[in-house]
């Protein structure tokens, strides 16, 4: 073969070539691929196996066979196999806990909080207020909350003036009798513990309905608004020697709400005493 | 303790305090008010105060005059048919930029004296002699309560000394049971905590509640009157 020049190589190899098209077998090695020749090469798509996808499968999906195209295919579904492994492992290690905790302790606390656990992961604790808030919803609810406020406001002091009136001028006007229910009433040595009785059930049904509006809105009201809480609640736990800082400060706000409320009250009450004595 | 006796001819007289210190106290409250009320106009105020006359406002808006006719111009002359003059106008308008911006670092920095103008003088004019009235008269009694047993006597005790008697009450309490075993009513003598019959307001106590009382009427005003009305934005979706 070395004796044959490249041209007399060039030529030789032509004449294979035409040879073999006129024979029809050019379409061989074609044939071969697609599928239609009797052929050992796996002609499975990986466009036709929806099993590429990562769900939790464990089953195979293809024959392997050693050829190169198919490798590339194989390796995402090996991949996603690997995947698939570790999340069922999790689930396996969820259903063992929660048959542990059945069979330990038949404590249903403790069932419970591994079923959340489980079930929420992270937002266990808390998951309305984990939640960022629409602002748009916020707004609503911020004035369903102001609007309860100025309506317990207005009812508490068209309630408590007459009440004022009746103990000021109450002895002028002769409406008060000196004895009975009424009388007692009318005392001012009553005054205090009527005014704060009143502020209590006040207080107790405004904070009902508050809560009812915080239901349905899914919105804690004191979270959402409040910038002491949220940089309280940007603190990590263990900076302070303080225990669940941001739920103290959440109750001391609370309190502090229901005082100021309170004061407020207190504060009509001096000035009507005053308009009165004037008037 | 010392305290004037409430007349009774009058309803007016029941009011201890001299008239004048009322009526100032009253006045400085309103002003406040009003103050709060037009916080949207102060800005309006300022710019009149200092802008109208001044010569840095006055070249500003020639400047910026210029300007603009120079721009208007320059649009409606086309770039390719008169570029002599248009290249001219161009850097007229360049060299404008830079004076326009100067001057108007100028003509801010005059809106933020201003400001400060405006700001001291309410501290001048509003804020310090209310301070000053209320350290002065503080003390004095406006008007007297129907009755001493209204409160608790703690309470009653803040009414008519202020707070500092919420202070001195639990000192005068250990003072006193220091003083069964040592001597020191040389101490006690000064502290003149309220222990009397009538129970009357101060000064202090009742501008705290006037001022109270007030910011409830205005969130009640507010919220149900004047505050703009809401849809739920749920059912507003819905609806859609």
């Amino acid at each position: 073969m070395s004796t044959l020049t490249e041209a007399e190589k060039r030529k030789l190899l032509r004449e294979r070539r035409q040879k073999k098209f006129a024979n029809g077998g050019a379409s061989s090695r074609l044939n071969k691929i697609t599928g239609q020749s009797d052929s050992h090469l796996n002609t499975d798509s990986p466009l036709d196996n929806p099993k590429n996808e990562p769900v939790l499968e464990s089953v195979p999906v293809a024959k392997s066979a050693p050829i190169a195209e198919t490798n590339e295919v194989e390796q995402p579904q090996t991949t996603t196999e690997s995947e698939n492994d570790p999340q069922v492992q999790l689930l396996k290690q969820l259903a063992s806990m929660q048959n542990e905790g059945a069979d330990s302790t038949p404590d249903l606390f403790s069932l419970l909080g591994s079923m959340q656990k489980g079930a929420d992961g992270k937002e266990g604790v808390d998951p309305v207020m984990e939640a960022p808030v629409d602002p748009v919803l916020l707004n609503y609810h911020n004035y369903l909350v102001n609007r309860l406020k100025a309506w317990t406001i207005l009812l508490k002091w068209i309630i408590l003036l007459p009440y004022l009136y009746v103990i000021t001028r109450g002895a002028e006007t002769n409406i008060c009798p000196s004895s009975g229910p009424l009388g007692n009433l009318c005392d001012p040595s009553n005054f205090f513990m009527v005014f704060t009785s009143f502020e209590i059930v006040a207080t107790s049904v405004y904070y009902q309905k508050l809560q009812t509006i915080e239901k349905n809105n899914k919105v804690n009201t004191l979270d959402s608004n409040s910038k002491i809480i949220k940089i309280v609640s940007m603190v990590p736990e263990g900076l302070l020697p303080i225990t669940n800082i941001k739920g103290k400060v959440v109750l001391l706000m609370q309190y502090w709400d229901v005082l100021s409320v309170f004061i407020g009250d207190v504060c009509l009450v001096l000035i009507a005493f005053g308009l009165l004595k004037a008037l | 303790m010392n305290f004037k006796r409430p007349s009774t001819h009058s309803r007016m007289s029941e009011y201890t305090m001299e008239n004048w210190v009322l009526c100032a106290a009253i006045v400085f409250v309103v002003a406040g008010k009003v103050l709060q009320y037009t916080s949207a106009h102060h800005e309006a105020w300022v710019g009149r105060l200092t802008q109208g006359a001044t010569p840095a406002y006055k070249a500003y808006a020639a400047k910026l005059h210029e300007q603009k006719t120079l721009q208007e111009e320059n649009h409606s002359i086309s770039a390719q048919d008169n570029y002599a003059r248009w290249t001219k106008n161009n850097r007229k308008l360049d060299k404008l930029a830079g004076e326009v911006k100067e001057l108007r670092a100028q003509v801010l920095s005059q809106q933020g004296q201003g400001r400060k103008l405006l700001k001291n003088s309410r501290l001048l004019l509003l804020t310090l002699p209310f301070l000053g009235l209320k350290l002065w008269k503080g003390k004095e009694i406006v008007y007297y309560l129907p009755s001493s047993r209204l409160f608790p006597h703690l309470l009653n005790g803040t009414w008519h000394q202020g707070w500092l008697f919420l202070a001195m009450y639990p000192l005068k309490l250990v003072l006193s049971r220091v003083n069964s075993v040592y001597d020191v009513s040389f101490v006690t003598e000064k502290l003149t905590v309220f222990s009397g019959p009538a129970v009357g307001v101060s000064l202090g106590i009742w501008l705290w509640a006037l001022t109270s009382v007030l910011a409830s009427i205005e969130f009640v005003v507010n919220t149900l009157v004047l505050g703009e009305k809401l849809e739920d934005p749920v059912k507003a979706a819905k609806k859609q």
